[in-house]
């Protein structure tokens, strides 16, 4: 039972990192019909940035907070410089450069900094841990979830009320007709990036402070299965990409838990199966539902 | 109000105006009638900037807006209607007209909008909640219409308003664009619907193959054999 509760707790820890990454994924996707792939490379910018300023012996607030800023300006300038020339060249050529960008952040952390995994550090108040009955359970996993919740509730209120929100979905809704009510469609795609952004650089941060290091190759695969969870919850869907985001977190542990321990090693084949099952039954995803492509 | 002077647009590598000029006057109706790929729907996503000419000026109230993008066009008053209503198909009919009123910081204005807007149309106020993607065919081209008046449009660009509409509906749209030229808006209507166009029109062009090969009233184009033999269905 104490192990079941341990496996949930990790499940759900990942979930909230897929989660949060996953919704910048389809935000993008819902708006451009771009499958951003470097998108999960900005958790990895996020990591070297707070790291850096860390480093430079600011406090843990201001530097936590400038690594974000620093996230979202990656992300504006990846739309600016990459995507938004090659918008015309249709959704196969911004795929390809996506891939692109995101190798090109990697190299340039690479050459920067090293390949190699070095330790993240948050003060210690982070790794404070809790013992309830057998259960451990960390500050670093509390704070996961309750800045998961909050950043969840907040951003479902920003698409829903605000006129930002509004002019969001009005733009994955119909583009063409969005332009026509008088909506700048460029301020609105800058504005999808950067929430994306903020959203890659908390959960960057927060995987990273709970398994203490990173690498310039980091966000790669995170990014593809929360991509993975995207589809999964249906892409375009903000809450299916939250929902994904945990169903995979908490089916990737459990799997990882429970099996034999000579097939653990396969988890992430395990997510991409589960990826092809649920297409197979439900092609628009769990909780899409049927895209009536714009014209 | 209008003057669009030796427009050509080009699609890829197709030429699809090839040099027209026309003007619209204020509180006219005119209408540009021709047949499919004719080049009508691409005249008007020229002139609300969807679309950038490959030459050729376009002028609203005096100002070249050729190559203004959509969101200023708009808010410098010209509002396009497009074909096929393009409303916002998951959102509701309050969210739609939200929406068309945008750029409208001022509540006042925006309510008394509104409140016209249902007077127009009392469909709409009764399905407000309602995701406007369940409206009946004709339920939306009224909210598409609706949308544009919005933001308070001194020209309307109206594309295809009755298309794949049943007849009695048809006629209830050529009944609002009467009624909205009556409460002051300029209207660029087209249409291949050709005798119900012209007959609610001040004047109106023929157009063919990017051309204009034909300006005149209402009136005189419906008396004009190559017109009634052409777009009339021969005779009437």
């Amino acid at each position: 039972m104490d192990f079941f509760i341990t496996q949930l707790i990790n499940g759900l820890k990942m979930g909230s990192i897929y989660a949060l990454v996953a919704i910048g994924y389809s935000m993008v996707y819902g708006i451009l019909r771009l499958v951003n792939f470097a998108h999960g490379d900005l958790m990895m910018i996020a990591t070297y940035g707070a790291w850096m300023l860390i480093s430079f012996k600011l406090p843990i607030g201001v530097s936590l907070g400038g690594a974000i800023v620093i996230t979202v300006i990656f992300a504006v300038l990846m739309e600016r410089l990459a995507y938004r020339p090659l918008r015309k060249g249709g959704s196969e050529t911004t795929l390809m450069a996506s891939l692109a960008v995101s190798t090109l952040l990697q190299n340039i952390a690479t050459l920067i900094f090293s390949p190699q995994n070095q330790a993240f550090k948050l003060p210690d108040f982070f790794s404070k841990t809790y013992s309830i009955k057998g259960v451990q359970l960390s500050m670093m996993n509390i704070i996961t979830f309750a800045v998961t919740i909050v950043l969840l509730v907040v951003i479902s209120l920003v698409i829903k009320k605000t006129r930002a929100g509004m002019a969001m979905r009005a733009c994955s809704d119909n583009m063409a007709a969005a332009q026509l009510m008088g909506i700048n469609v460029n301020n609105i795609i800058v504005f999808a990036f950067s929430i994306g952004g903020v959203l890659a650089a908390t959960a960057g941060i927060m995987y990273s402070g709970s398994y203490t290091s990173f690498s310039p190759d980091m966000g790669f695969m995170i990014g593809i299965k929360a991509f993975v969870a995207a589809v999964i919850g249906g892409i375009g869907s903000f809450g299916g990409a939250a929902l994904g985001g945990l169903v995979l977190g908490l089916l990737e542990m459990f799997f990882a838990g429970y099996l034999p321990s000579s097939v653990t090693s396969y988890r992430t084949a395990c997510v991409f199966l589960i990826l092809i099952v649920v297409l197979l039954l439900k092609p628009n995803g769990l909780f899409g539902k049927s895209d009536e492509r714009r014209s | 109000m209008l003057k669009v002077q030796d427009l050509y647009v080009n699609y890829g590598s197709i030429v699809a105006l090839q040099g027209i000029s026309f003007e619209v006057h204020k509180g006219e109706i005119v209408s540009l009638v021709g047949a499919n790929g004719a080049g009508k729907s691409t005249t008007l996503k020229t002139i609300s900037g969807l679309l950038k000419p490959k030459s050729g000026k376009i002028f609203f109230k005096g100002k070249a807006i050729e190559n203004k993008k959509s969101y200023t066009i708009v808010q410098n008053g010209v509002v396009h209607v497009p074909e096929g209503r393009q409303i916002f198909s998951k959102m509701t009919v309050a969210e739609n007209l939200r929406l068309g009123g945008y750029n409208v910081k001022n509540k006042a204005i925006y309510d008394e909008r509104l409140e016209k807007s249902y007077e127009l149309f009392p469909k709409l106020k009764e399905r407000y909640k309602q995701s406007a993607g369940t409206l009946s065919g004709g339920e939306q081209q009224m909210l598409a219409i609706a949308r544009g008046l919005m933001s308070g449009p001194e020209l309307l660009l109206l594309d295809e308003p009755s298309l794949g509409l049943a007849p009695i509906v048809v006629q209830q749209v050529f009944e609002v664009v009467k009624e909205l030229k009556a409460s002051g808006i300029t209207i660029l209507l087209v249409e291949q619907n050709a005798y119900d166009a012209l007959k609610i029109s001040d004047r109106a062009y023929i157009m063919e193959t990017g051309k204009i090969v034909l300006s005149g009233t209402g009136e005189e184009l419906i008396g004009n054999k190559d017109v009634q033999n052409i777009y009339l269905g021969g005779d009437l």
